[in-house]
């Protein structure tokens, strides 16, 4: 191998020129070289010799010591630039991913959910499939679908749990009688109390763990009590004569438990997500079907009204003889009638993530992450902002609106946020004071007016990430900490009196379980808030989306995105900015300011935790044949080319204006990461930048250029059966 | 017939065959996506599977000197045709990646994607290689140190193996794959270039 003085000039000049112009990408490496090459070539034609003799080895090194080693040392400084520049930095995982979804066969999401139902798909070359999801789960026959995809609907009430501390399975996927295995993550989550309810006469409170199905109920003296529910229990409410009721997201029925007994009462649906009791009915919201209020007789155990709403449910409470809904998607409250009539309703910004009624039932108190009371939402999630909003229950014309993270003595810097994030609970006492649970700040506090709070620390209890706070008619208080799977009840005097731990305390799961204890940290990180005020949860409510718009960094305003169902999807964020989970930390960092507690593994205890969340429930009632039918079309139109099954998404990354070519947002030079269409109905709005705001409207009033899927081409019929297949997922 | 003849017979037949292994592997390339976009797929696997043959001649041929002449003298010629099919077959690809793909000409969403920057890049390398292939054109453009240009193939080869890597169109694997053979043949060279000294340097051996 001969080497000219011109071959290694080259070299060095296009390294020198590359080190001078800080280049930190391919191109610009490239570029230098073809500097370098340009300039070398006019040198040989203006006397440079032609026939120079080769160096000998040694003159190679030193030459290549001397020269070589600050171009080098300079570009080497720069490599994670260029890594990142070249998307390169986590290609690992990225690839990982991709190669566990393109195997054959393949199955996603490789998650195994010991608490609640998940569908899953499969990708698989076969006639026949069957799927063991662990040693201790049963066989389960997969459903063809056809174009080689397969769909499995998992029940662990059914089909078997994996064991309670195992966090990796070795699933098996049989196609025709040939088994191949895949190690899925297995979680188990532990009890989750979450929001209390009193009594009308507040001498009982309850609440209800979805993740253990068991409800808790407190008699006087705050001593609580574990019963065990039917599938998923959502919510809990106690009516006159001291029954408790417990709505389920997976069964189809209310449990009623009185002194004579337990009985079920009919709902007619799925998916309940919260419940009031007034006047011998149960009002309850649904998302499964279609958005309604429910009201059951409790003694005619049969559905006797139903309204339908618009957008995605999330609470009902009741007072003054009528009942308040908030939905998201889009973001609403509404004063609902006892007889199903919608009196009033107004639009918010961002959905509540939690209300109330006060006891003279004049005020509906709502938690929110932002809002405007009058013109277009905010943009960028800078505006974000936790508040209390005060409205009236009659008119729902807004009385009082108070943001509440603060700053306090305690704060470092200039600006700093420690108190007040993350309002997750609300109950208003007998006195008429509120009780809020602050789950970014380790708080509950009481609010008297205008006055000062008063503030109750409950982290050093062992309640931390409080998310509700009730006063039983005694003067204790009460207090759920979801996250530790702990209640507390504190007396009159804010003194801790008893703790009902549901769930291991964090120093005995170090010893027993510490990967549960890093689950658990980062489900406390996910609401913790940074030195801005501005938490995870402030827009990812609950783990879900607030349906709203925003900006991070300066990229382009996008719709929230999901953070359930993300594992093994590698790329994150809209842009496929974050190659790794643990990555999306570097947003609360950069953009809003950090932590006041610097460093942990806040970072590798997020991803542990968003890993172990399934995606959201889908819970329509199946349709088979026309699901068949549907998945034609999706693949005639080209869908599966990007939303490629099993996990349907190819994980790549597209410039928009290849995907979008006439959409009305700027795009130019903007990425798209493939997102998943896994639980698409519930994530509306649609595209990256969320003009569509219905399944159906994406491809009637968003596809002119026909290149987001050909479905130009396609009938009324055809695309009413894709989006039954979408609906499907 | 002449050596010459001979040799011009077996680069001919090399340079046949590994594009028709190269064709069978786009072929089936395409078979794993469902619509127009087989033809981008194929193509792409079609100019990186020539680019790994152009690339592997010069170590087969180092290692086959001492024994094989002609046959190593074939293969070095072969590597010629074939980084030149390689190259019409990526600006093929990349023809019908911009139509079929992009929906247009415009070069601003290559700039955009890391995948589709590093198919550009590696694009751009094999036309330079091609064109500095021809002696009329160094000529004619006065380029003398083509030489330590034409290394550059291998940069070609690792941008080409990251553009499939993260391309939406095929699987993961044809990237990784390209990248592992690339790095192998990378460090092959040298390490065949010493094997084939040292059996020169063995006295009784004739070298090359």
């Amino acid at each position: 191998m001969n080497v000219r003085g011109s071959d290694l000039a080259m070299l060095v000049l296009g390294l020198v020129i590359a080190a001078a112009a800080r280049a930190a990408s391919f191109a610009g490496l490239l570029g230098a070289l073809g500097v370098a090459f340009v300039l070398v070539n006019v040198a040989r034609v203006v006397g440079w010799p032609d026939r120079e003799p080769p160096l000998s080895r040694r003159a190679i090194a030193i030459l290549v010591a001397l020269i070589l080693v600050v171009p080098l040392r300079d570009l080497a400084g720069r490599a994670g630039d260029l890594a990142e520049t070249e998307g390169l930095s986590g290609l690992g995982e990225h690839l990982a991913d991709r190669r566990s979804l393109e195997a054959d066969p393949s199955l996603a999401p490789p998650l195994v959910p010991g608490d609640r139902p998940l569908t899953y798909f499969v990708h698989a070359t076969g006639e026949h499939v069957r799927v063991r999801l662990g040693p201790s789960t049963e066989w389960m026959e997969a459903e063809a679908l056809g174009h080689d995809v397969f769909r499995v609907d998992y029940d662990p009430a059914r089909d078997g749990a994996p064991p309670p501390r195992a966090h990796e399975t070795l699933a098996s996927i049989e196609v025709d009688g040939s088994a191949t295995t895949r190690t899925l993550l297995a979680s188990t989550p532990g009890p989750h109390p979450r929001w209390l309810h009193l009594s009308p006469d507040r001498t009982h409170a309850c609440v209800t763990s979805e993740e253990t199905d068991e409800v808790v109920t407190f008699g006087p003296g705050g001593e609580g009590a574990r019963t065990s529910t039917l599938d998923g229990p959502t919510d809990c409410a106690i009516d006159d004569a001291g029954a408790l009721l417990v709505a389920h997201r997976y069964a189809h029925q209310l449990l009623s438990i009185d002194g004579d007994g337990t009985r079920m009462i009919e709902l007619g649906s799925l998916g309940a997500l919260s419940l009031a009791v007034v006047g011998g009915h149960a009002f309850v919201v649904t998302d499964a079907e279609e958005a309604a209020l429910i009201r059951v007789g409790l003694l005619g155990e049969h559905e006797t009204a139903r309204v339908a709403l618009t957008g995605h449910p999330t609470f009902v409470v009741s007072g003054g003889g009528a009942l308040f809904v908030t939905t998201a998607g889009p973001a609403t409250l509404s004063r609902i009638s006892l007889e199903g009539t919608i009196d009033a309703s107004r639009a918010l910004v961002s959905p509540a993530v939690h209300l109330t009624v006060s006891p003279d039932a004049s005020e509906v108190v709502l938690a929110l992450t932002d809002f405007v009371e009058d013109g277009a939402p905010h943009l960028g999630n800078h505006y974000v902002e936790d508040r209390l909003a005060t409205f009236d229950a009659t008119t729902l014309a807004l009385r009082e609106d108070r943001p509440t993270a603060r700053r306090t003595p305690r704060q470092d810097h200039a600006g700093d946020v420690d108190r007040g994030a993350s309002p997750m609970g609300l109950s208003f006492t007998a006195r008429g004071t509120l009780l809020v649970a602050f789950a970014g700040t380790d708080e509950v506090w009481e609010l008297d007016g205008l006055a000062p709070p008063r503030i109750l620390d409950t982290a050093p209890h062992g309640l931390s990430a409080p998310f509700s706070a009730a006063e039983l008619e005694d003067g204790s208080i009460l207090v759920t900490s979801p996250s530790s799977g702990r209640i507390g009840t504190f007396g009159q005097d804010r003194a801790l009196r008893s703790s009902l731990a549901l769930a291991l305390p964090d120093r005995e799961l170090l010893r027993t379980d510490p990967d549960a204890l890093q689950v658990r940290f980062g489900e406390r990180a996910f609401f913790e808030a940074t030195r801005s005020g501005i938490s995870c949860q402030s827009c990812h409510l609950h783990g879900g989306t607030d349906g709203a718009f925003h900006n991070i960094g300066g990229r382009l305003a996008a719709p929230t995105l999901d953070v359930r169902g993300v594992i093994g999807t590698s790329p994150y964020l809209r842009d496929g900015t974050y190659p790794r989970l643990r990555d999306l930390y570097e947003v609360a960092v950069t953009e809003y300011r950090g932590y006041r507690e610097p460093g942990g593994d806040r970072a590798q205890n997020l991803e542990a935790w968003m890993r172990t969340l399934p995606p959201p429930p889908t819970l329509v009632a199946r349709a088979p044949e026309r699901e068949r039918r549907g998945l034609e079309v999706f693949v005639r139109a080209g869908c599966g080319d990007c939303h490629a099954a099993p996990a349907f998404t190819s994980l790549a990354l597209h410039p928009i204006e290849a995907v979008f070519p006439d959409a009305p947002t700027r795009a130019e030079g903007r990425v798209l990461d493939t997102p998943s269409l896994r639980s698409v109905a519930s994530s509306a709005p649609y595209l990256y930048d969320g003009r569509a705001t219905s399944l159906d409207a994406i491809f009637r009033d968003h596809n002119a250029s026909d290149r987001h899927g050909h479905t130009d081409a396609l009938s009324d019929e055809d695309l009413d059966l894709l989006i039954v297949f979408l609906r499907s997922l | 017939m002449s050596a010459a003849a001979d040799v011009d017979r077996l680069t001919t037949r090399m340079t046949l065959g590994a594009t028709a292994l190269s064709l069978s592997v786009a072929v089936s390339s395409a078979l794993d996506v469902s619509s127009e976009h087989r033809l981008i797929s194929g193509s792409g696997a079609l100019a990186i599977t020539l680019l790994l043959f152009a690339l592997a001649c010069s170590p087969a041929a180092t290692w086959l000197a001492p024994k094989r002449v002609e046959l190593a003298v074939a293969l070095r010629r072969a590597r010629r045709s074939l980084g030149v099919l390689a190259m019409l077959a990526a600006l093929s690809h990349a023809t019908l990646g911009m139509v079929g793909y992009l929906g247009s000409l415009d070069l601003g969403p290559i700039l955009t994607v890391p995948w589709l920057r590093d198919g550009g890049l590696a694009l751009l390398i094999l036309v330079a290689l091609g064109l500095t292939s021809f002696p009329i054109v160094t000529r004619t453009l006065h380029v003398r140190a083509w030489s330590a240009l034409h290394r550059l193939v291998y940069a070609s080869a690792l941008l080409a193996a990251l553009h499939a890597t993260g391309a939406p169109f095929g699987e993961a694997w044809v990237g990784i794959t390209t990248l592992l053979v690339v790095l192998a043949l990378l460090l092959a060279r040298p390490i065949v270039h010493a094997i084939a000294l040292r059996r020169a340097a063995r006295p009784g051996r004739n070298a090359t």
